[in-house]
């Protein structure tokens, strides 16, 4: 009996656990959960893009804000050309009322440190952004500035900074009609060769007329043939680069070193190319679109024209070298910086780091057809860079490209650049070497440097 | 039979000779290039061309319209070819370079080489402005030889053309509206104002009577939401052409600017290149552009408080920079309080009645005014008000301009509304059930947006301050009210509330 009784108050005491013990449904494993430790405040920039419909900034900024470093910031898009933005910021800036991250081509650079409106990267920064940008770029975006004498070169107080990140690199190349030249030529004497029997053969249309008669010369450009930017490509190999070795020197524009190049332009260039007419008699941009000449020199920037042309099969191919020496020709490039008294430098530089990664670039690639300023190791990366046909192209012929002088003195090389291989082209009595000094002292003049 | 031979051959040569005569006379023609600047100023004004319109360091003369630049015998081309002339009107000093800087008058225009006609002068017409020629805006107007055109120009100082604008036009025009309320959308932009706002134009053409003579072609300009919308009376061809004879191709002028709306009266129509200069003094005229917000991007512009202590200023035309205005003898200190001197917030006390002016207090503090010191002329201007002169979205302010030559004033458009923050699929009493004892699932934080009237969409800027109203635990039972909170440029800023009810499962 005394078992029994035992036996029963063990099963009581059993069941009297099981059933004191919660169920399986009454588990407490909530937590406590801080809202605002996920829905934080976010810090908002602002950025002046030249993106006139914004699809493609929306674009990057989506996947900016997917990345863990963009997830707390909110970025404003609003449309700017370059030169605007420039004039704005001198206006807004201070007050908060501009841009945090704004965009330029090359040539704005020095001019918008002179303005005081760009930021130097700091050494860190420029550290991680140099590790992925095209060394063209780099050169490019990095300036020796003094900001106490507001010189650009070698001073006492002069510090080497990067301004930029760079975004997109272009030069001029050789682009070719597949269908009339299979194999592009490499070399100028070979093309001028080509291009003598080529003007004078009848040309296709059945009118009787020469191919130079009718204004279809072999070789064309779609600027014109005084433009310095364009010829930078036979100046370079014919002995004659502006600003010096570095490109930074305002008091070597070096003029007198062009006069092989000019003699060249007046002897060889211009008979293949214009016949006895000016500089800028040929329209050859729509004769090349037309299927009517063989070559031109040209940019990225008219791949779309070119690519959209019905029937035209083109191919982009390196500068031919002139007796035997490679051009160089300019690169160029679109840049992005922080404005200077930007009260969020700290969300404009994350942004704009973004925009050198392989994200953004490929979308940059995908919707504004530009080529990364990336390494060119780094470009297999961007997914469509490989199987495109013309980037690849051109980032061959960046290899031999020279970055674009920056220093403000650049602006008036230009002028007299064009007037002087004017003179030559255009009138065969000018003497090239008094063309040369005219230039120089023009130059000189405009740029405040006096006589030599 | 030698005489025979002689006249054979000489037939044959005129045979084979005449086509080629006549083609070449008619491979070329003519083009020139009709540009107006607003001040019609064409002093040291050249030309940056390519393509075959070569630069020319001084225009080739004056026209009525403006400064003309002629290319003769330029190829004419297949009629399916794409290629362009390029232009650019530019000063150049003393014939010299360009002066990209402060002479640029026009973006790059580029005129289709096909407007050239064998054996033609063709005239194009191009106002000063800073935009490139574009598909939906060419900035080049082409007169037709054959039949009579009106160039009719259409400048809104709002800076704001409405979407349907467009004309009602009758009598003979090449092209008509369908119907009344149904606008012929003609205008693009044809230039800009030197303080970027847009100028609207069109080239209309009319077919000549059987005679020859000019059709009673009309029309006027309105948005299509009846005579409300109407912003002028009629306008003629006739009137826009002149007094006189008139052959096909004759172009006619008519200046038109926007005084409101409903309006017939026509005191804004302005025919003729003679009435140009007082159509320009009525449109152009000083004045501080109101506040608006582009329709596309959802910017603000025009003259606006941006924040309680900040002012931005838009001018409809700029003004000399004394700061950089190479004649002034003020130091650039002294500039740049000149320019500081021009502007004055007052709060108006007293709105003014039928009888009474209306009523201002003192002016408030200004700190500064940033503007862009090294531009020869100006027309933004952004005033900070000092530390206790901070704008009170409860009043009402008027900001007033005086530089010695013009004088405005604009009732400053303030921020007066908050963002407003909304729960869409939350009912009324924004309570939402949450499992007692569960992990919490973040999808079930509720959908909310958050709108303001000037900055639009701030959903992204919402948040939750840390606090007692940021927690929630579901280890215990209970009502726990979690705020979000967002403020907009201004710092208004806006609260809402939402309650996670903590419950158990039923037994």
């Amino acid at each position: 009996m005394k078992k029994i009784f035992s036996s029963l108050l063990i099963v009581m005491f059993v069941l009297f656990i099981v059933a004191c013990t919660p169920g399986a449904s009454e588990t407490n494993t909530g937590a406590e959960i801080d809202f605002s430790e996920i829905y934080t405040e976010k810090e908002t920039i602002t950025v002046w893009i030249d993106d006139q419909n914004g699809e493609y900034m929306q674009a990057v900024i989506t996947a900016f804000n997917e990345t863990a470093a963009g997830r707390n910031i909110i970025v404003q898009h609003q449309h700017m050309g370059t030169v605007d933005a420039r004039e704005r910021l001198k206006t807004f800036g201070l007050t908060g009322n501009g841009a945090d991250i704004f965009q330029f081509p090359h040539d704005h650079l020095a001019a918008a440190i002179l303005e005081d409106l760009v930021y130097a990267l700091p050494s860190s920064v420029a550290s991680r952004v140099a590790e992925r940008a095209h060394p063209l770029g780099m050169d490019i975006a990095t300036l020796l500035y003094d900001e106490t004498t507001g010189r650009f070169g070698p001073g006492a107080n002069a510090q080497e900074n990067v301004y930029a990140v760079p975004m997109s690199l272009e030069a001029v190349g050789l682009y070719y009609n597949k269908a009339l030249v299979p194999t592009p030529a490499s070399t100028m004497e070979e093309l001028l060769l080509q291009a003598a029997t080529w003007n004078q053969a009848l040309a296709s249309d059945g009118s009787g007329q020469t191919n130079a008669q009718k204004g279809w010369y072999y070789l064309g450009t779609s600027s014109h043939w005084a433009d310095s930017y364009f010829m930078q490509t036979f100046y370079s190999a014919l002995g004659f680069q502006p600003f010096g070795e570095n490109l930074d020197d305002p008091s070597a524009v070096g003029f007198a070193d062009a006069v092989a190049a000019l003699t060249w332009f007046r002897d060889h260039l211009k008979p293949a190319t214009t016949g006895n007419n000016n500089h800028n008699s040929v329209g050859a941009g729509a004769n090349f679109v037309a299927g009517h000449i063989p070559y031109i020199i040209a940019g990225p920037w008219n791949i779309e024209e070119y690519a959209d042309a019905e029937g035209l099969d083109f191919g982009i191919a390196p500068l031919p070298s002139v007796n035997g020496v490679s051009g160089a020709p300019f690169a160029g490039a679109q840049m992005a910086a922080i404005y200077k008294y930007s009260d969020n430098k700290e969300a404009a530089t994350t942004f704009l780091e973004f925009l050198i990664s392989d994200k953004a670039m490929e979308l940059q690639l995908q919707m504004k057809y530009k080529l990364p300023a990336l390494k060119p190791d780094l470009l297999p990366n961007i997914a469509g860079f490989s199987t495109d046909p013309y980037l690849p192209a051109i980032s061959l012929q960046l290899q031999s490209a020279i970055p674009m002088p920056t220093i403000p003195a650049v602006q008036y090389y230009w002028g007299p650049g064009e007037s002087m291989i004017i003179s030559v082209w255009n009138n065969p009595a000018t003497v090239i070497v008094n063309a040369v000094v005219a230039a120089e002292q023009a130059y000189r003049a405009q740029a405040g440097l006096g006589g030599q | 039979m030698k005489k025979i031979i002689l006249s054979l051959l000489f037939m044959a040569t005129v045979l084979v000779a005449l086509p080629h005569l006549y083609a070449a006379e008619e491979e070329t023609g003519n083009l020139v290039i009709h540009f107006k600047a607003w001040d019609e100023n064409y002093a040291e004004l050249g030309s940056w061309g390519w393509s075959g319109t070569e630069p020319k360091t001084v225009h080739d003369g004056l026209s009525d319209f403006g400064a003309t630049y002629v290319y003769n015998d330029l190829p004419v081309v297949a009629i399916n070819s794409t290629d362009t002339y390029g232009f650019i009107a530019v000063r150049r000093p003393a014939g010299g370079d360009p002066d990209w800087s402060n002479g640029k008058l026009t973006g790059d225009i580029l005129i289709p080489k096909t407007v050239v006609k064998a054996g033609e002068t063709v005239n194009v017409y191009v106002l000063q402005g800073n935009g490139n020629s574009t598909a939906s805006d060419p900035r080049y107007f082409v007169a037709d030889n054959d039949k009579y055109n009106m160039f009719l120009v259409y400048y809104d100082p709002s800076g704001s053309y409405e979407e349907n604008l467009g004309i009602h036009n009758w009598n003979g025009w090449t092209s008509e509206a369908t119907g009344w309320n149904e606008p012929l959308k003609v205008f693009s932009t044809a230039g800009n104002t030197t303080s970027g706002l847009a100028v609207k134009a069109a080239m209309l053409k009319a077919n000549p009577l059987e005679d020859g003579d000019v059709p009673p072609a009309g029309l006027l300009i309105y948005f299509g939401q009846s005579d409300g919308s109407k912003k002028t009376g009629d306008v003629t061809l006739s009137g826009a052409l002149g007094a006189g004879e008139h052959e096909p191709g004759a172009v006619g002028f008519a200046f038109v600017y926007s005084a409101g709306n409903g309006l017939t009266s026509n005191t804004n129509l302005f025919y003729g290149n003679a009435n140009f200069a007082t159509f320009a003094e009525n449109a152009f005229s000083f004045r501080l552009l109101p506040y608006s917000v582009d329709a596309t991007s959802g910017a603000a512009d025009g003259t606006y408080a941006v924040r309680a202590n900040q002012v931005i200023v838009k001018t409809g035309t700029q003004v000399t920079n004394p700061v950089a205005d190479e004649d002034s003898e003020l130091t650039e200190a002294e500039a740049i309080a000149a320019v500081k001197g021009w502007f004055s917030v007052r709060e108006r006390t007293a709105a003014a009645a039928e009888t009474t002016e209306a009523v201002y207090g003192s002016p408030l503090a200004i700190e500064r005014v940033d503007f862009a010191l090294s531009n020869t002329s100006i027309g933004d201007f952004v005033i900070v008000l000092a530390d206790g002169s901070e704008l009170d979205i409860t009043k009402h302010y008027v900001l007033f301009f005086d530089n010695g030559l013009d004088q405005a004033e604009i009732e400053l458009n303030l921020d007066r509304n908050a963002p407003e923050i909304t729960f869409p699929l939350l009912g009324q009493d924004r309570i939402i059930e949450v499992a007692w004892g569960q992990p919490f699932n973040l999808a079930d934080f509720p959908l909310y947006s958050a709108v303001d009237d000037r900055d639009g969409d701030l959903t992204r800027a919402v948040f939750v301050p840390s606090g007692s109203n940021s927690k929630l635990d579901t280890r215990t039972e209970g009502d726990y009210v979690i705020m979000l909170q967002v403020s907009d440029a201004w710092g208004n800023v806006t609260q809402e509330t939402f309650t996670f009810r903590v419950v158990k499962p039923a037994a």
